[in-house]
């Protein structure tokens, strides 16, 4: 949404445009630069003393107007006041999102636009813990729209690693838009479920990513990234939402509770599934960060495993057990020692995970043909 | 005999990076590593230097103006463009001066980011966003059509200083408030594809001087 500002500011008889804004008005926040139409709204909104709520005045220069910008519409002198002239601005507005609730399915509407679907409410009991968990989650759906991972379509970015994401892409539902809030990562999103409750982990990162994105104005204008931490912008406050050690800020920003359905946990479901529908670069960016995270996964891996040289299919599995933590790294090596290592690896968790690893394994006996023949080199850090 | 900027200007740039402390910003989901802060000593006056090639004589690391635009006119002058390039402490200010004069800087021009893969020595133009920033271009059609206009809006360059298979580095000024070498994701095919970025353009440079 945009705001459409278009105005006329003119100067009283003792006001005066300053040609070095913040010496010359007592003030860092009012950036103003006649010369180059820089200006800051902050003071447009001080200087339009008759401006309404939500609008703002537009001025440009006090000079006389030269005959190269008679594009701008020049305004005549009225009594002592100074010349000046107008111009249209338009700034970005955040989207207002409003929730629609039918039982247990919940929509939304980005500024009154069609309804679409966020998520489902559901509940489950962690018996470890003992503790019961209420949220969202979205998939599957036939209501969700099937914005889905395409491997082929990404191979011009990231060559083999976009195959190499997807049998994990498929066994997380490999929709872009999946959401599940009712576990303790509090807020997962995405095709490679990335979860909010690991500090520095992959939402972390892919959430800072987003907010340098030109459209956070429309989807969290509260919310910035300073000195590479997440924060949440109160009147002159910069209040951090995330350090080295803990998320706890970011993770009750996007979803307060998790004993209940609460407006801002359906709000921040809803911006994410409606900015990652608009705008393709929003999808592109969950790829990236997908083969940010298998990369770092391999390099790690390999460290501890000694990769170097096997099969991408075994990569593939590692990267799997790994990104989804069923097995720890004495598993995996005794499972890498056996005469079938793939079958080995593919066994661990099958008991708790047999769904995910029977999807796992179907995936890679589709892409066997992609498979074949890549492996794992070190010195490169790559599959050659 | 006329020779090509192009190395003096990667030098300047790669000389001003390694005066900060080598500030470097992966790729997505990489890490970032941030030395020489612009409110710090002595940084402060190193934006002050940048400052100067656009006239501000009075601006520094502490004053509040965005100094990427003057980063960049800062390494051009240095490099020696002469009156090649269009000096100005705006992005679109420059941009909009060598687009409505291609006369006057014959060796600058925006071409379309989707289809022109970035060169070593080019610049790259996109979007950016801010509380006082008015809704910038989302294409590079919509930012040509404003900057042959002389319209303004709020945006980012850098300076490709290598490339290579999918990644392209690029030097800019007032990247995470330091002098920073980022790397950015690109196709095959060389064009850009970092999908944290809003593309508007590559900047081609082919000033001789």
């Amino acid at each position: 949404m945009a705001e459409h500002i278009t105005g006329l500011h003119v100067l009283g008889r003792n006001e005066r445009l300053p040609e070095r804004a913040p010496a010359a008005r007592g003030s860092n926040r009012h950036r103003w630069d006649w010369r180059n139409g820089l200006a800051s709204r902050a003071l447009f909104q001080r200087l339009g003393s008759t401006a309404r709520s939500g609008e703002v005045e537009a001025i440009t220069a006090a000079r006389p107007v030269k005959a190269a910008r008679a594009k701008k519409k020049l305004e005549a002198s009225w009594n002592n006041r100074t010349l000046i002239n107008t111009f249209k601005l338009e700034f970005a507005m955040p989207i207002l999102f409003t929730i629609q609730r039918n039982g247990r399915e919940f929509r939304a509407r980005a500024d009154g636009g069609a309804a679409f679907f966020v998520g489902n409410q559901t509940s489950y009991s962690d018996k470890s813990s003992g503790t019961d968990f209420e949220g969202l989650y979205n998939v599957p759906s036939q209501a969700l729209p099937r914005l889905l991972y395409d491997a082929a379509a990404q191979r011009g970015a990231h060559g083999f690693w976009a195959d190499l994401i997807a049998p994990t892409a498929r066994c997380e539902g490999n929709n872009f838009l999946t959401l599940n809030t009712y576990d303790r990562a509090r807020f997962t999103w995405g095709f490679g479920q990335f979860a909010a409750h690991v500090p520095d982990g992959d939402f972390v990162r892919y959430f800072r990513d987003i907010l340098q994105r030109t459209e956070v104005p429309e989807y969290f204008p509260n919310l910035a990234v300073r000195n590479g931490r997440i924060v949440k912008l109160s009147r002159d406050l910069e209040i951090p939402l995330e350090t080295a050690s803990d998320t706890r800020g970011l993770m009750d920003y996007l979803n307060p509770t998790n004993s209940a359905i609460e407006d801002a946990e359906v709000i921040a479901a809803a911006k994410l599934i409606h900015w990652s529908t608009q705008i393709p670069a929003m999808r592109d960016l969950q790829v990236a960060h997908m083969v940010a995270t298998f990369r770092r996964l391999m390099k790690e891996s390999d460290s501890r495993l000694g990769l170097d040289g096997r099969s991408a299919a075994i990569c593939a599995v590692v990267c799997d057990i790994r990104h989804q933590g069923r097995a720890k790294y004495a598993a995996m090596l005794q499972a890498l020692a056996q005469p079938d290592p793939l079958a080995a690896l593919l066994k661990l968790g099958a008991i708790a995970y047999g769904t995910r690893i029977k999807t796992l394994r179907r995936a890679l006996t589709d892409a066997e043909a992609i498979f074949a023949g890549k492996v794992w080199n070190r010195a490169q850090g790559d599959f050659k | 005999m006329s020779m090509s900027i192009t190395d003096k200007l990667i030098e300047i740039a790669q000389a001003e990076w390694q005066r900060w402390g080598y500030s470097t910003k992966g790729l997505a989901g990489g890490g970032s590593k941030i030395a020489g802060i612009e409110s710090k000593l002595p940084y402060v006056a190193y934006v002050n230097d940048y400052w100067r090639a656009v006239n501000q004589p009075t601006w520094n690391g502490n004053t509040p103006q965005p100094w990427s635009a003057a980063f960049i006119s800062f390494c051009f002058k240095q490099a020696g463009a002469g009156a090649h390039f269009p000096y100005n402490q705006g992005h679109a200010g420059y941009c909009s001066a060598f687009i409505r004069k291609p006369n006057a800087y014959p060796g600058l021009s925006l071409v379309d980011p989707i289809s022109a893969a970035p060169s070593v020595g080019d610049l790259v133009l996109a979007a950016r966003s801010g509380g006082e920033c008015v809704k910038p271009p989302s294409n590079y059609a919509d930012a040509l059509a404003k900057l042959q206009d002389g319209g303004w809006f709020c945006s980012h360059v850098d300076i490709v200083v290598a490339v290579r298979d999918r990644q392209i580095d690029v030097i800019g000024g007032n990247v995470a408030n330091s002098v920073t070498m980022s790397t950015l994701a690109a196709q095959q095919d060389g064009t850009l594809s970092d999908p944290r970025f809003s593309w508007l353009g590559v900047i081609r440079n082919t000033i001789v001087r």
